[in-house]
């Protein structure tokens, strides 16, 4: 069961960890010690993973950079707007 | 003579330290001795050199101000104002500042709050966090305004647009700076939305970097439990939050480029591991057809008649050798018994009847080979090649050997 639900949840693991098992996989399946369908298992996380990676890493949205501002004891987010030196 | 009461000539020659422009602000050097930090907060001491001393005190307000922590024997220029402590009758020294002599004070504070927070572990390796690789959101804590600010910006956006920065605005010099980054850490750490938090400021004099020295903001520092890279000036200045930041960077920019990954060379490398990942598989696959491939194609599997006759064939051919073998070995027994047979037909006694011979014996069977064993009327056989003859012995002639047979 937790089992499955981790591989559900590919989405959130973090791209240290996806690259990571990517890493240890490719060097796994290198090897070529490892039955065919485990390999085939394998090659299909892999390329999970991978895709996962390549999301995340995903950088056409650019995204906006934002400046923390005290606004009467509270912490409000605004868009940063870099300001010349003066 | 006036007579005067102790207050009364205690409070004149008071008045006379007060009137004096000299002592009134005076600076004097000297080494300390009996220093004692009351818990009130006021110091009390006394500064000698080899011929006098004279007391001195310095008060809580002043003392918490000092960047240094005075100890006996230490060499010292003390400030402040010369006046008669009326209640002891004691001339003082009420000190404004302590600096520390032959040594510029803000380098002996930060020498010796290195000491002491090192001696802490606060410095220790063990206690620095590794960097996320591919952080989702960078806090950044320094000025709003200003060129560390700016090169934040453009190099991170160069390396990965994608990673977003969220600034805490401080003031990063000044009596309100500390408690600002102190406030920003506590903040950024509470929202707990950053990854990773970059603290910076310019390059400046050792004053203007000061606030990167304060005792709370190196502890806000080391108990940050965000990993924190600094940027505190430049290449050459060494602050203590450096020492208690999980990594530091040489300038801003370098902050930047330790902290956001280039997101090219990250794409091509899972693009790589990706590629062999697929030939990786794609070789585990082809070897294992290959194997496949072997063991159905072997002869044994498609000629399996061929298997069959070769092995008819060798049986036929063993056949024939044990056939070949026993024969000869027939043949070769056939032939040593002719000759053992021809051998003992020529050794048989009874071949020499057929050359003309003759056995006699007599009637218990005894062959006889000698006339002296003979009667006259004896009854006898003759053994001949072809039957035996009864006769009956008419004489006995010794030396004679019958007609035609004379002896030689």
């Amino acid at each position: 069961m937790a089992r499955a639900k981790k591989k559900d949840n590919l989405d959130d693991i973090c791209f240290e960890e996806a690259l990571e098992k990517l890493e240890v996989i490719v060097k796994q399946l290198e090897k070529g010690e490892l039955s065919l369908d485990e390999s085939l298992g394998n090659f299909a996380e892999g390329v999970n993973l991978s895709k996962v990676c390549l999301d995340k890493l995903d950088y056409a949205q650019q995204q906006i950079d934002k400046i923390l501002v005290e606004v009467q004891g509270k912490i409000v987010e605004k868009p940063l707007i870099v300001q010349e030196e003066e | 003579m006036n007579i005067f009461s102790v207050s009364e000539i205690t409070k004149y020659i008071k008045g006379l330290f007060e009137y004096d422009d000299k002592v009134a602000n005076v600076l004097v050097r000297g080494e300390i001795s009996n220093f004692k930090h009351h818990f009130s907060g006021h110091c009390y001491f006394t500064l000698k050199d080899n011929h006098a001393t004279i007391r001195a005190v310095m008060f809580k307000s002043r003392a918490q101000v000092l960047k240094f922590e005075p100890k006996d024997g230490m060499k010292v220029i003390a400030s402040g104002q010369i006046t008669v402590f009326e209640r002891d009758g004691q001339y003082q020294l009420y000190v404004q500042q302590l600096v520390p002599d032959g040594i510029g004070e803000l380098s002996l504070a930060f020498a010796q709050l290195k000491e002491k927070l090192e001696a802490e572990g606060l410095f220790a390796d063990v206690r620095k966090k590794t960097l996320p690789m591919l952080p989702k959101i960078v806090g950044i804590i320094t000025s709003a305004t200003g060129a560390v600010l700016r090169d934040i910006i453009t190099v991170s956006k160069r390396r990965h647009p994608g990673v977003k920065l969220l600034l805490y605005p401080v003031l990063v010099q000044g009596p309100e700076a500390p408690l600002q980054i102190v406030h920003a850490l506590e903040v950024l750490n509470k929202l707990g939305t950053v990854d990773v938090i970059i603290v910076g400021r310019g390059g400046g004099s050792i004053e203007d970097l000061w606030s990167f020295n304060d005792e709370r903001v190196v502890r806000a520092i080391a108990a940050s439990v965000i990993p924190i890279v600094s940027a505190v000036g430049h290449q050459t200045d060494y602050t203590l939050t450096d020492f208690a930041a999980d990594r530091r960077a040489a300038t801003p920019s370098q902050a930047a480029e330790i902290v956001v990954p280039d997101v090219r060379e990250l794409i091509k490398y899972v693009t790589t591991l990706k590629n062999m990942l697929c030939n990786n598989v794609y070789n585990v696959v082809k070897n294992k057809r290959l194997r496949v491939e072997q063991s159905t194609t072997s002869r044994v599997l498609q000629y399996p008649h061929e298997f069959i006759t070769n092995r008819q064939q060798m049986l036929d051919t063993y056949m024939d050798r044990l056939d070949k073998s026993v024969k000869q070995i027939i043949m070769v027994k056939q032939h040593q018994f002719a000759i053992s047979a021809e051998k003992l037909a020529m050794l048989n006694p009874l071949a020499v009847l057929g050359r003309g011979y003759s056995i006699v014996r007599n009637t218990h069977g005894q062959s006889v080979n000698t006339i002296s064993k003979v009667q006259p009327g004896e009854q006898l056989e003759i053994v001949l090649n072809q039957g035996v003859i009864n006769v009956e012995v008419k004489s006995v002639q010794e030396g004679y050997y019958g007609k035609g047979q004379e002896k030689r």
